[in-house]
């Protein structure tokens, strides 16, 4: 797509307004009137404490006038240094030089779009594969209005391949659509303040196409592993990954818990253990109690009755056969009625 | 005569730089960028691509962008 002359030199103006005025961090520092107040200040007060022939006030005067100083020349240091930078990147392109460099955005990139309403430039790259991994087209936004702040522009995957483990990842160097620029940083930042709008776009593009494994967000060789939902750990092997039956996160195997009854797999918070024989179950195949209310596996429930509420019911009913039943004038015995109350509950 | 050299390379920079005439695209990378590879770098003579025999001219700009640039995170 071709970009024309009129709408590459009416961006070509805005973008060199908003970069003649300077980002505000390129600001200079105040000078340090504060320290130089102080040195005359102390400079005074040694000459009074020389007049007057007082020896310790003097030195010590003296020491904290050396310090002053010291800050003063500090202060005017990182000044320089600061009016050296901001000279090194204020090296702005004039208007007509950017409207060249947003024309010649055609012969780099098949797809171009100065947005005036916007006030955007998109391009789009060629398909990006890495080591054998295709991550599909990226398209590149610079909002011309940001160019001052830290983050001008996004990158945008067209047909996203995101990491298993982080869709927000969608290339080994771009996360929720910023790129981390690594050793690109300094070029890019000089590219954008000169009003290069061509070379940033070639810095970006060139990032995209390369892969450094010392620092990404993701491995090339871990992209399509997933992350266990209960460990966290990566999961490369397909063989190693399971999912639970209930929410359908996925797990390694390490942390997968099978059913004994139904046999599938659940992960830790939609699996329990049967308190009676400590085997693993899912949520829904333990059964209640209808005594305690408690929850056991089917095989541990005798007439939905736990062996522990069974126990106590058996006993409670033999202590019922163990006592005499009436006394002499016929009348149910005061433990029989206690023993049938407990049999009750 | 003078061309403007804009070096993409680690930090980069964009400077106005002497030049005897005559001078290839080819041998003023060399000149440039001693010890390394053509072909590790896209080299635009006037936003373009051009022939490494290209010689340069007054006022020429030339800029110079590594092809390998890594990312971080």
């Amino acid at each position: 797509m071709t970009v024309t002359h009129s709408r590459a030199q009416r961006a070509a103006a805005e973008i060199y307004k908003i970069l003649a005025n300077g980002p505000d961090y390129e600001r200079v520092p105040p000078l340090p009137e504060t320290y130089w107040n102080a040195c005359q200040r102390l400079l005074r007060m040694q000459e009074k404490a020389r007049q007057r022939g007082w020896g310790a006030a003097r030195n010590r005067v003296e020491r904290r006038l050396l310090q002053v100083v010291a800050d003063c020349s500090s202060h005017l240091h990182t000044l320089q240094e600061k009016l050296i930078e901001t000279i090194r990147q204020r090296r702005l392109l004039n208007e007509q030089a950017i409207a060249d460099d947003l024309r010649a955005l055609s012969a780099e990139f098949d797809r171009v779009r100065i947005d005036l309403k916007h006030r955007s430039i998109a391009v789009e790259t060629e398909p990006i594969v890495l080591q054998d991994i295709e991550f599909g087209r990226f398209r590149v936004v610079l909002n011309w209005i940001s160019i001052p702040l830290y983050r001008a522009y996004r990158v945008i995957a067209l047909a996203p391949h995101p990491a298993s483990s982080k869709p927000d990842v969608t290339h080994p160097h771009v996360q929720e659509e910023a790129l981390c620029e690594g050793d690109g940083q300094q070029a890019i930042r000089d590219a954008l303040h000169q009003g290069r709008i061509l070379d940033f776009f070639q810095l970006v593009r060139q990032i995209l196409e390369n892969y450094n494994p010392h620092n990404p967000y993701v491995r090339l060789e871990d992209w399509e592993a997933c992350e266990c939902h209960d460990c966290s750990d990566l999961i490369r092997d397909e063989g190693n990954r399971f999912r639970c039956a209930s929410c359908e996160e996925d797990l390694c195997d390490a942390c997968t818990i099978y059913c004994h009854d139904c046999g599938e797999c659940f992960c830790a918070d939609h699996s329990t253990r049967c308190p009676c024989c400590n085997k693993t179950y899912c949520c829904d195949c333990l059964a209640v109690c209808q005594q305690c209310h408690g929850k056991f596996c089917k095989e541990c429930l005798d007439e939905q009755t736990c062996p522990q509420c069974r126990r106590a019911t058996d006993e409670a009913e033999d202590a019922v056969d163990d006592f005499p039943a009436y006394d002499a004038d016929g009348v149910e015995t005061e433990e029989l009625q206690t023993a049938h109350a407990a049999a009750a509950v | 005569m003078r061309v403007l050299l804009i070096n993409n390379d680690g930090g980069g920079f964009a400077d106005y730089v002497e030049i005897s005439p005559n001078t290839s695209v080819q041998e003023f990378f060399r000149q440039r960028v001693p010890g390394r590879q053509p072909s590790d770098y896209l080299i635009r003579v006037n936003r373009l691509p051009v022939a490494a025999d290209q010689m340069l001219q007054e006022g020429d700009r030339v800029s110079i962008t590594p092809t390998k640039i890594e990312g971080g995170r």
